[in-house]
């Protein structure tokens, strides 16, 4: 096993060295014309083996996702993939071991949230230059790789995107004559009328206070006009004491403090909290990302279907237009302790172009990043508000230290929480909680 | 009351007692075989289901079809419980060694040792998971069952050593001498004395460190890396999505992972009282 | 305490089998001999445990990161001195957490050593069958993986379809009332409020580990042997007198040995936490546990140093609590020998 991997290693060497011509002019025969490349580069990492690890359960559909990808790289390169997958809540330990053992995969997949972190602690290999160099990597829209940019070097490439919006019962507004909302009045009316009808213990607009709170925070903040916190002056400035991000804050913690839309007993559910509900019939509306459809209706038994449920997208305050989302998704990227990041660049490249990289986003419940797929796929009424938020959606502050604010000491959720138990005022909240968000994201 | 009403009565209240003790142990494990069985509408309900009405096998044909994370749920089972024998039976041995070594003999730093068994259980184990991690891979137990075996003894020393010390300690220095003079030798000795008189502290023992094995996650994560070496803690993560958990999933798998314990237990428990009645017939 | 001396704790000092496993020739000196025994399991816990723990201790000192630690090009920790000690003890959640632990472990230690007595006393009392029937029951709880564990009691705590707001409802009102105060249940929420959370914590805690404990008692009812009671009884005594007077003696060091451990671990809880109050979003619900995850390791860049000083911190505070008692346990037996 271990002299296998050395040889493995050895001729890996000796191919790139080999190979390193040759390898600017098959990129982009690799993409146009496979039979030609293959032929240009098949031997060239035959008998080679590079691991993938892929997040998740395997399903049916991503495994023949997976075989048809790992034929087509076979056939291009010579080369033989292994898939791993890492279950979801396990992926944070798996990299970091890997990081340990220094026995990592060679290319990996990635929430694209988590990408600055992990680059902070130099786990990703700079890939900008095969990034650059390729043209169907760059027909992705320039303002999708936020994330993966970091000083100006890429280092992991976007995947599949998504984005959240409302996701609301059609069939109680229908029922109820309720309008599809589009100012927060209208938002609050709608959702104050759903609780007035379908019972006390029914959330009109639930209220999000758990792990992914800001998903649903941040669309009410950024329509306001505020924002999260700024880079400037080499430091991070907490801005949640501007006016805007109050305004949205205050928006936000009233659905339950003064509205009454929201349970009170229900302050640190999360998204996947309140689809529960929701497929239980105890929740009107709600802001998610458009695979929530499909757990529901398995969850509900389809007794709430596709007849039942859609989805708009989150209005602004004054009805000019859907509000900025968060924009979301998964990225693949090179693991930067791979042994050998010729070939892994190689998979990047066939996986998140456009045949795969299409295909990836649909089949997993995302949206393409490609504008004509995305496009294509805005014609689906039951996708245009996502496509459409999609166009206008923006990312939290892209620092390592993001993640940790945003959900493990869940600065905003707290202060949320204090604000609707009335234990201190929304300036109070706000203030405090910007103190600890700047030091959060400077140390 | 006459005496033998009384003890009638005294029975019933016992047996009633038992009763209550088990309905309030049971209640949270019938509610996760019952949710085990229960179609998707019903678990994620807000009303109060206690029955599964009609029961589905959807959860149970699932797990048993299709497997966890594309592999046979048997080879997580397998696994788990060569890991857990294996530890069992290991630390067993190791710990009666040591539990004899602290009850029978005083020697310098035998204090000290039995404080350090203690602490070593009073160490977070996410805080030891990186230098443990290295250290795994630095002596070649790296992606091997052995080393979750080897861990797992560690890990379930301290509470046996401490547990059997007091057992050993029980046992009447005269019995072992009478075996002496009887002209056994040391290892008969042990066998035939000491062994049986103890066997009810290994009985508890070796319970506690099947379970703890059993049920063992972040070092059955870390330290095995090939998915055909998984544990059955670590293949129920399987069911936890990005973004939606299958719960059904997860408590049908919980209560297959169950049941092995169960048998574990029936199989050691006779031993608790066969010792008492070969300790009883030595004495 | 008399019987104890008397009664079967025996074991006269070291000097018997010894001598004579010298004189059997075994080929060890006397002096060897423990040393040997404790070899096996010394190996394991000093190469697999103290090694790490030790580096553990160093790591506190140190701004750990990932960087630092990679296999391949690892950047070198910076010495910070006692920094991450006092960026733990000067937390303001330092103290709220050491408070919930504290004051959880206290009652659940409490309450799960009487159930598990009691319960392992019953189970000695109870004819066979019956006593296999309610010991597979309680087994059946203690093998219970812990996500379902907390997952389960979480269902049955829930506000809209608990069967415990259920239960309560069915109360006649006179009576929930005179008992709480109220007499609707109807969505009342248990795990908003740090007490109420703590409440169901203390409930699934305590129903997941009496069952060691009973089982142990059990253990060590069993390897008394029965001329004691009977004994007993031919002089008279009630139940009360003869649990005092002779199980309770006996068992003594068995229940020393399961309080501390029951302190370690209850101190330690983790998994029912972080499920049951949602992960880390609630901050007021702390434990040190829970803390230090949230601190430490719980975000994408681990400041495995910090993590380090909150571990030894928490040990240290466990050392303290149980140090004296154990000291105490230690040399009791000697004293006795």
């Amino acid at each position: 096993m271990k002299i296998a991997k050395i040889a493995v290693a050895t001729t890996a060497t000796a191919a790139l060295a080999l190979g390193l011509a040759a390898c600017g002019s098959d990129d982009s025969g690799s993409t146009n014309a496979p039979s030609a490349s293959a032929a240009a580069s098949g031997p060239k990492f035959a008998g080679q083996t590079l691991t993938v690890w892929r997040l998740g359960a395997p399903t049916d559909v991503a495994n023949k996702y997976m075989d048809d990808l790992n034929a087509k790289f076979k056939e291009q390169t010579g080369a033989d993939v292994k898939v791993q997958w890492i279950p979801w809540p396990d992926a944070q330990k798996k990299w970091t071991t890997a990081l340990a053992g220094g026995e990592g995969p060679d290319v990996t997949e990635f929430g694209n949230d988590q990408v600055a972190a992990w680059v902070a602690q130099d786990a990703l290999a700079d890939i900008t230059d095969a990034v650059k160099s390729d043209p169907e990597l760059q027909q992705i829209p320039q303002n999708l790789w936020s994330y993966e940019t970091i000083d100006g070097k890429i280092y992991a490439v976007p995947w599949g995107g998504g984005t959240r919006a409302v996701l609301y019962r059609k069939d109680w507004f229908e029922k109820l004559g309720i309008e599809i909302p589009k100012t927060w009045d209208e938002l609050v009316a709608a959702a104050k009328k759903i609780v007035e009808k379908e019972g006390k213990d029914v959330d009109g607009f639930a209220f999000n206070g758990g792990s992914d709170a800001n998903m649903s925070l941040s669309p009410f903040v950024w329509s306001a006009g505020g924002d999260f916190a700024k880079f400037e002056g080499g430091k991070w400035v907490g801005l949640l004491t501007q006016p805007g991000f109050k305004e949205g804050f205050q928006f936000y913690t009233d659905l339950v403090a003064k509205n009454g839309v929201s349970g009170k007993g229900r302050l640190t559910q999360n998204s996947v909290d309140i689809a529960q509900r929701f497929a239980a019939g105890k929740v009107g509306m709600y802001v998610t990302g458009g695979w929530d459809i499909a757990a529901i209706k398995e969850q509900s038994k389809g007794k709430i279907d596709e007849s039942k449920m859609a989805f708009f997208s989150v209005p602004s305050k004054d009805g000019s237009g859907p509000a900025p989302a968060f924009q979301g998704g998964n990225d693949i990227a090179v693991w930067k302790d791979t042994k050998n990041p010729e070939l892994a660049i190689e998979y990047v490249k066939l996986a998140a172009g456009k045949e795969f990289g299409v295909r990836y986003a649909k089949e997993g419940g995302l949206l393409p990043l490609y504008p004509d797929a995305l496009e294509e796929m805005g014609g689906d009424p039951a996708q245009k508000p996502f496509t459409d938020t999609f166009k206008v959606a923006r990312g939290f502050p892209a620092s390592p230290n993001w993640a940790e604010a945003n959900d493990t000491k869940a600065v905003l959720q707290n202060a949320a929480r204090e604000v609707i138990e009335g234990k201190k005022s929304v300036d109070q909240a706000l203030a405090d909680a910007n103190t600890e968000l700047e030091t959060i994201l400077n140390q | 009351m006459n005496p033998l009403a009384r003890r009638k009565l005294v029975q019933i209240a016992l047996n009633a007692a038992g009763i209550a003790v088990f309905l309030f142990a049971v209640f949270p494990v019938y509610w996760m075989v019952a949710t085990a069985f229960k179609p998707n509408d019903q678990i994620f309900t807000t009303s109060f289901i206690p029955f599964p009405s009609p029961p589905s096998l959807d959860h149970v044909e699932r797990v048993f079809t299709k497997g966890v994370g594309d592999l046979p749920i048997w080879q997580y089972l397998l696994n788990s419980t060569i890991v857990a024998l294996s530890a069992v039976v290991l630390g067993a041995v190791f710990a009666l060694l040591a539990a004899t070594a602290v009850a029978r003999f005083r020697f310098r730093f035998r204090t000290s040792f039995l404080i350090l068994l203690l602490i070593v259980q009073m160490v977070p184990a996410e805080a030891l998971l990186i230098p443990l991690f290295t250290m795994v891979k630095r002596i070649g137990l790296y992606d091997q069952l052995l080393g979750l075996i080897v861990i797992n003894v560690g890990l379930t020393l301290p509470f046996s050593v401490w547990m059997l010390r007091t057992f050993v300690a029980a046992v009447p220095k005269e019995l072992e001498e009478a075996s002496w003079i009887d002209g056994a030798g040391r290892f008969t000795t042990f066998w035939r004395v000491l062994f049986p008189l103890v066997a009810p502290g290994l009985v508890a023992t070796s319970i506690f460190a099947f379970i703890t094995t059993w049920n063992e996650f972040v070092f059955a994560l870390t330290l095995i890396n090939d998915q055909g070496k998984y544990t059955m803690p670590v293949a129920l993560n399987y069911f936890v999505g990005q973004r939606s958990t299958d719960w059904g999933g997860i408590m049908a798998a919980s209560t297959l992972m169950t049941i092995p314990v169960l048998v574990f237990f029936l199989l050691v428990q006779r031993r608790m009282v066969s010792g008492l009645v070969a300790g009883a017939v030595k004495g | 305490m008399t019987q104890t001396s008397t009664l079967a704790r025996g074991g006269a000092g070291t000097s018997a089998p010894t001598r004579r496993g010298r004189t059997r020739g075994s080929g060890l000196s006397p002096k060897i001999v423990p040393y040997v025994l404790l070899l096996p399991g010394l190996l394991v816990i000093a190469v697999l445990l103290l090694y790490p723990m030790y580096q553990m201790v160093e790591m506190s000192f140190h701004k750990v990161g990932l960087r630092q630690i990679k296999a391949i090009n690892p950047a070198p920790a910076d010495f910070v001195g006692l920094d991450n000690y006092n960026s733990v003890l000067g937390s303001p959640l330092f103290w709220s957490s050491l408070r919930n632990t504290v004051v959880f472990a206290a009652v659940t230690v409490a309450l799960t050593l009487v159930l598990g007595t009691l319960v392992g006393l019953l189970l000695n009392r109870l004819g066979r069958k019956m006593s296999t029937f309610v010991v597979v029951g309680i087994m059946a709880a203690w093998a219970t993986p812990p996500t379902a564990q907390a997952v389960v009691w979480k269902w049955l705590f829930d506000s809209d379809s608990g069967v415990v707001n259920w239960l309560l409802n069915l109360l006649p009102d006179g009576l929930s009332r005179l008992l709480f105060g109220r007499s609707d249940w109807t969505g009342q929420p248990w795990f908003n409020d740090t007490y109420t959370l703590y409440f169901v914590l203390i409930v699934a805690v305590v129903w997941a580990s009496f069952p060691f404990i009973a089982v142990s008692v059990l253990a060590g009812l069993k390897s008394i042997p029965s001329e004691l009671y009977e004994a007993a009884k031919m002089d008279g005594s009630g139940a009360v007198t003869t649990f005092r007077r002779i199980t309770f003696p006996l068992l003594k060091p068995v229940f020393s040995v399961l309080v501390v451990l029951s302190i370690i671990w209850d101190f330690k809880v983790f998994t029912q936490l972080y499920l049951l109050a949602g992960g880390t979003t609630n901050r007021d619900a702390f434990n040190l546990s829970l803390w230090s995850y949230a601190e430490a390791f719980g975000g994408s860049a681990p400041k495995l140093g910090l993590g380090a000083a909150i571990a030894v911190v928490l040990t240290v505070i466990l050392l303290l609590i149980t140090l004296v008692y154990v000291r105490q346990i230690v040399k009791t037996e000697d004293d006795i020998r």
